[in-house]
């Protein structure tokens, strides 16, 4: 993590009220999937500014490689041959993080300050933190994070949160060839996706729309979706939200009533071995009694 | 047997046409019928003869049927999946490898005959940087342009069988 500790405005399982005293501009990548032609070159970048190399795995007959989303591989090219309007179409995804607004992955954390959300909007993981217990990827309504069993530490994209530290754009974003991917403030990507849906919509694709989530607040990773009525077909959620599991059993009431019970248990056991004694087996008292 | 009632099927000129526009698009009788200057009970006649030579199928789809080109590829006629491993055979040899069975090559349909294709792409070799593989090379004609000297061996006949 790059970043200075005064950009966090959120942090996982920890109830401060940030400092505040540096607010970054909110910045989003934008993804075009009608520029998109499947090239690869953004999970080859960021395998390569991250030093990520996993196992070489096998063919399962399939475009989408690897399989699916792990802990060396934090960006995937999802394929999908899909029947709409009585056309074939083949429609190419750009699988990641989404780095939501209010992300699942925080709420769901209980180590403090192992999953931050930044002034900027990157969600950041700090896997020194981490304690490796899964949470963060059952509260993630796109399932996205992913354990590595090595050091029993979570990853997943990071929005280059290095190379945004520094005022560049991230990985993917600098390698894609057609300019699918773009990067920019939350506001100008906003302003741009509504243009590509306005032309999208003159040349034919009469569905074509944004994919930011209101679920999740939004995200600062969004789509312009050229079948924009069904982002089923291309993999993505329909109604994406921050489960409701998670926000009653993660909420810092229950987390309060989580420990009290545990003080509370330890406390009752104490109380009970003062009246009652140490647990005596059956027998045990009539060999005692002389 | 079933060549030659597929050519005589098509031997109609109306009927080709009947056939061509169920070949682009599946479609019930009305649909053909309004893009023909024939009648539609004519139009079911010919349906009729192209349903009994093989050439189409018929789906019921709510009070009317639609009719299709026999929309099942090769891989589904041979019950290959996709990550199947399957042999590949020419005349010149035979290759074990993995299918990747798409939608997005169809059969062709010439003459009257079902055509598949089979896509072999050169990626890998003997050795393999990351995994080895039969050679695709093992299957290609020895075929070559004698003016430029190079070969010429893109197009052949193969036999593909679950492995």
């Amino acid at each position: 993590m790059a970043q200075h500790a005064l950009d966090i405005v959120q942090s996982s399982a920890t109830t401060f009220s940030s400092p505040s005293a540096r607010r970054t501009l909110e910045v989003a990548k934008l993804i075009d999937v009608s520029r998109c032609i499947g090239c690869k070159a953004c999970q080859a970048a960021c395998l390569e500014w991250n030093d990520l190399r996993g196992p070489v795995g096998g063919f399962e007959g399939a475009y989408t490689n690897p399989p699916d989303l792990d802990d060396q591989n934090w960006c995937l090219m999802r394929f999908h041959e899909e029947e709409i309007d009585g056309a074939l179409q083949w429609l190419i995804l750009k699988d990641g993080c989404m780095h939501c607004a209010d992300p699942g992955c925080l709420r769901a954390c209980p180590a403090p300050g192992a999953v931050v959300r930044h002034s900027n909007g990157i969600v950041d993981f700090d896997q020194e933190k981490c304690i490796g217990c899964g949470y963060c990827i059952s509260g993630c309504p796109f399932d996205i994070p992913r354990l590595r069993r090595e050091d029993s530490r979570v990853y997943k994209c990071t929005l280059c949160s290095d190379r945004v530290a520094v005022g560049l754009a991230p990985a993917c974003v600098k390698s894609c060839p057609t300019q699918a991917l773009m990067f920019g403030s939350r506001g100008e990507m906003h302003a741009v996706a509504a243009e590509r849906v306005a032309e999208l919509r003159g040349r034919g694709y009469r569905n074509a729309a944004p994919y930011d989530p209101p679920g999740v607040s939004g995200t600062h990773v969004f789509y312009v979706l050229p079948h924009g009525d069904r982002p089923e077909a291309y993999g993505l959620p329909r109604d994406p939200a921050v489960s409701p599991v998670v926000e009653v059993w993660r909420s810092p009431v229950a987390r309060g009533i989580g420990v009290f019970t545990m003080f509370a248990v330890l406390a009752a056991g104490i109380l009970h071995y003062m009246r009652h004694g140490p647990l005596q087996a059956p027998g045990e008292k009539e060999e005692n009694e002389p | 047997m079933a060549a030659t009632a597929k050519l005589a099927a098509l031997s109609d000129p109306t009927r080709r046409r009947v056939f061509e526009l169920v070949l682009r698009r599946p479609s019930p009788v009305g649909r053909i019928a309004s893009a023909l200057p024939v009648s539609r009970p004519a139009v079911s006649q010919h349906l009729r003869v192209l349903l009994d030579a093989g050439l189409v199928t018929a789906e019921r789809q709510g009070a009317s049927r639609v009719y299709r080109a026999d929309p099942r590829g090769l891989a589904e006629l041979r019950g290959i999946r996709s990550g199947d491993m399957v042999v590949v055979r020419s005349r010149r040899g035979r290759i074990r490898l993995a299918a990747l069975v798409t939608k997005r090559i169809r059969p062709l349909q010439v003459e009257g005959n079902t055509v598949h294709l089979v896509g072999l792409p050169l990626h890998w070799g003997f050795d393999g940087l990351t995994r080895p593989g039969h050679l695709v090379n093992t299957l290609t004609p020895f075929v070559g342009d004698p003016n430029v000297e190079t070969p010429e061996f893109k197009a052949f006949l193969v036999d593909i069988q679950k492995a």
